[in-house]
């Protein structure tokens, strides 16, 4: 009796050398240990795009066959994460998050999406069923997917309501929502290296940055500027935006001005502060059911504004100028249509 | 009151109204030079010229900052006269609209407008859902109060109001909840806004406030039997039981409608009925029309700093009336305690 309890301990005890034995050899990678500036180093090279981990560690250390291969990358946030090694199952949890996997080429791997999702062509509408203003934590332990992208929006408010699903041993990923053209770029290169298609999110920022150099262009040529008025919510609480927006900044890529660009964020400006800023274009986002932005048109008091009384009143697709993806191209060609016609048609 | 001294306050009270009708318009997020302003007038009232005037001023002016002031003062005005009325009727210092469950019933009506995409008047169908679950609120929450409490005084109407005001609040909660889409539009609503009101709005406001004024003014004698006490009305041979259910009516629909075209604004109707007592008095005869007059006006005040304070943006102007009111609520509670 006695021995046998002897044994067991004895064992025992091995066992939690041999492991904590285990673990260390990992920690350090065979004793080479990672120095904050070693990481800084990949860190500016995996942002780059051009090396991954085990790459800048064959330099480092020549003994490498018993380490398994980690991919670190830094996300968004600034922290250094670890790559799965295979990912066959992706929640969504914001459509501009789904367009930019849908772009990716990982449309297929896409389990299940946000109610937003649903409207995006590839995306089965059956699986967009997470309401991520009233996450259901359960739910996405339930789907127990490879990952889930959140996004800023979903944020919004609370702190980290994703901390049980990383204790599930479910990798969470989180993507801010951006407002600026540079930070979606950033946002694609991020998802692209996380999910292995690094050339797919070449291509996809290539295309951006040679929309933004088409516009800019073409922009170059207009010698009046033209001023904005852009509408997200409509009367009698309207909504508008100002600069630090995407909106704001595709406004002025294009060569125009919009009359909020002295504010910042959005706002919900006055009635009053549209009609004295006169502008000579009018753009409406405002898209809910029975809602028709030619109402603009014949608001009291708005008549003498240059944009009603010529006729330039529009509507431009929502989804386009507001989730960030890279599906802003559309919304900044149809914003620039809209502004200036005789030069971007 | 002497002759002479009503005659005194009658023009000090109409000076006081047209000066802070004219800061109303003259101030706001645009700027606009007083001559201009005159001008402006000048031209709408009497067809003189307005040359040299900005053409998107007048729109300003006219179609915008005028009816929103006088929306405002109206609204003041008609939601005051009902807190002095219900504060007779129930004999109590804490009733008004807001607390008798008016605002919150008219937000559940307006929530089920909102998040139902429910037209059937076209754009006054928020206002006149607003006004019928407004009106009904009301007659739940006091014919639920006098269940409790017979005499409807003391603390038993306001924890009434507020556990009906805060069940009806849960259920708009949760309609802006499962509409996610809708919840702005809800919320905005809920804190009350004169933003966009033109002036169909104020003529509606303005035959409804005028009908119920006058029915209150012409009796105003029993408002004041009535504040001495049941026992005392009745002895005087007032039927008592008709008189308030009438009076409750009447202010209803009155609280009803100012809700309904501004969205939910607290405090004024508990506010100005005590001030206005406390300068000229309880008799109902001078105490209407006096709680009318600073009722508007603090309105139109708190509506000028709502869309001036943050401007180009607006608040909404239901929150700077609570930031003022709350604070003078719990006053007028604490103080009536200690006694």
């Amino acid at each position: 009796m006695k021995t046998k309890k002897i044994i067991a301990f004895i064992s025992a005890a091995v066992l939690a050398v041999s492991m904590t034995a285990c673990s260390n050899s990992e920690r350090t990678h065979d004793g080479g240990e990672i120095t904050s500036a070693d990481l800084s180093q990949l860190q500016t090279e995996l942002v780059t795009g051009t090396s991954d981990v085990s790459d800048a560690l064959d330099d480092e250390t020549a003994d490498v066959n018993d380490i398994p291969e980690v991919k670190l990358i830094t996300d968004r946030e600034g922290n250094i994460i670890q790559v799965p090694e295979s990912i066959e199952t992706i929640v969504s949890t914001a459509p501009s998050i789904t367009e930019i996997l849908k772009g990716l080429g990982m449309a297929d791997k896409i389990t299940a999406a946000d109610l937003y999702s649903s409207d995006i062509e590839g995306i089965d509408p059956a699986i967009c069923t997470i309401d991520f203003y009233n996450l259901n934590i359960e739910e996405l332990a339930a789907i127990a997917p490879d990952v889930i992208v959140i996004s800023g929006m979903s944020m919004a408010g609370a702190d980290n309501p994703y901390a049980a699903l990383k204790d599930a041993g479910i990798n969470v990923i989180y993507v801010p929502t951006s407002e600026t053209i540079e930070d979606v770029k950033l946002d694609i290169e991020f998802l692209a290296a996380y999910m292995d298609a690094e050339e797919k999110g070449a291509e996809l920022v290539a295309d951006i940055d040679a929309a933004v150099a088409d516009i800019s262009a073409k922009a170059a040529s207009v010698t009046e500027k033209k001023t904005v008025y852009f509408e997200i919510g409509a009367a009698p609480y309207l909504y508008s935006c100002g600069s630090g927006t995407f909106i704001d900044e595709i406004i002025s890529l294009v060569g125009a001005e919009n009359i909020y660009a002295a504010e910042s964020g959005w706002l919900s400006n006055s009635e009053e502060s549209v009609i004295a800023a006169d502008p000579d274009i009018i753009i409406s986002n405002v898209a809910y059911d029975g809602y028709d932005f030619n109402e603009i048109k014949t608001r009291v008091g708005w008549d003498n504004i240059k944009a009603v009384k010529n006729g330039d009143v529009y509507y431009v697709d929502s989804n386009s100028v507001s989730r960030p993806s890279q599906y802003i191209v559309d919304g900044m060609y149809a914003v620039a249509k809209a502004i200036y016609p005789d030069i971007f048609s | 009151m002497s002759r002479s001294k009503g005659i005194l306050t009658s023009v000090l009270t109409a000076a006081a109204i047209i000066a802070v009708l004219i800061i109303g318009v003259a101030v706001g997020s645009v700027v606009i030079p007083p001559l201009q302003v005159v001008k402006i007038f000048g031209h709408k009232l009497f067809g003189t010229s307005i040359s040299g005037v900005n053409a998107a001023y007048v729109n300003i002016i006219w179609e915008i900052r005028f009816p929103r002031v006088v929306l405002g003062f109206l609204t003041g005005a008609a939601l005051s006269v009902c807190g002095t009325t219900v504060q007779s009727v129930l004999k109590n210092p804490l009733a008004s609209p807001f607390t008798l469950g008016v605002s919150s019933g008219a937000s559940l009506g307006a929530g089920i407008v909102i998040a139902g995409e429910l037209s059937f008047m076209g754009k006054f169908t928020l206002p006149f859902a607003g006004l019928v679950s407004g009106i009904a609120a009301m007659f739940l929450m006091v014919g639920f109060a006098s269940k409790i409490d017979r005499t409807l005084q003391g603390s038993t109407i306001v924890l009434t109001g507020m556990v009906l005001s805060l069940f009806i609040n849960g259920i708009v909660s949760l309609m802006a909840n499962a509409k996610n889409e809708k919840y702005k539009q809800i919320t905005k609503w809920q804190t009350g806004s004169f933003s966009g009101r033109k002036w169909d709005y104020v003529l509606m406001l303005a035959i409804v406030l005028a009908v119920c004024f006058i029915y209150f003014m012409h009796r105003s004698c029993e408002l004041d039997m009535l504040t001495f006490g049941d026992e005392q009305a009745r002895g005087i041979g007032l039927n008592t039981k008709r008189e308030k259910t009438v009076m409750l009516l009447v202010t209803a629909v009155l609280s009803g409608t100012a809700v309904a075209f501004a969205g939910v604004i607290g405090f004024v109707d508990l506010i100005s009925p005590h001030i206005a007592r406390r300068i000229f008095g309880a008799k109902h005869k001078l105490l209407l029309p006096m709680s009318a007059v600073l009722g508007g006006i603090f309105m139109v005040l708190c509506d000028l700093a709502a869309r001036t304070l943050i401007s180009p943006n607006e608040l909404p102007v239901g929150v700077v009336t609570a930031l003022i009111g709350a604070p003078f609520f719990a006053w007028v509670f604490f103080s009536k305690r200690k006694k």
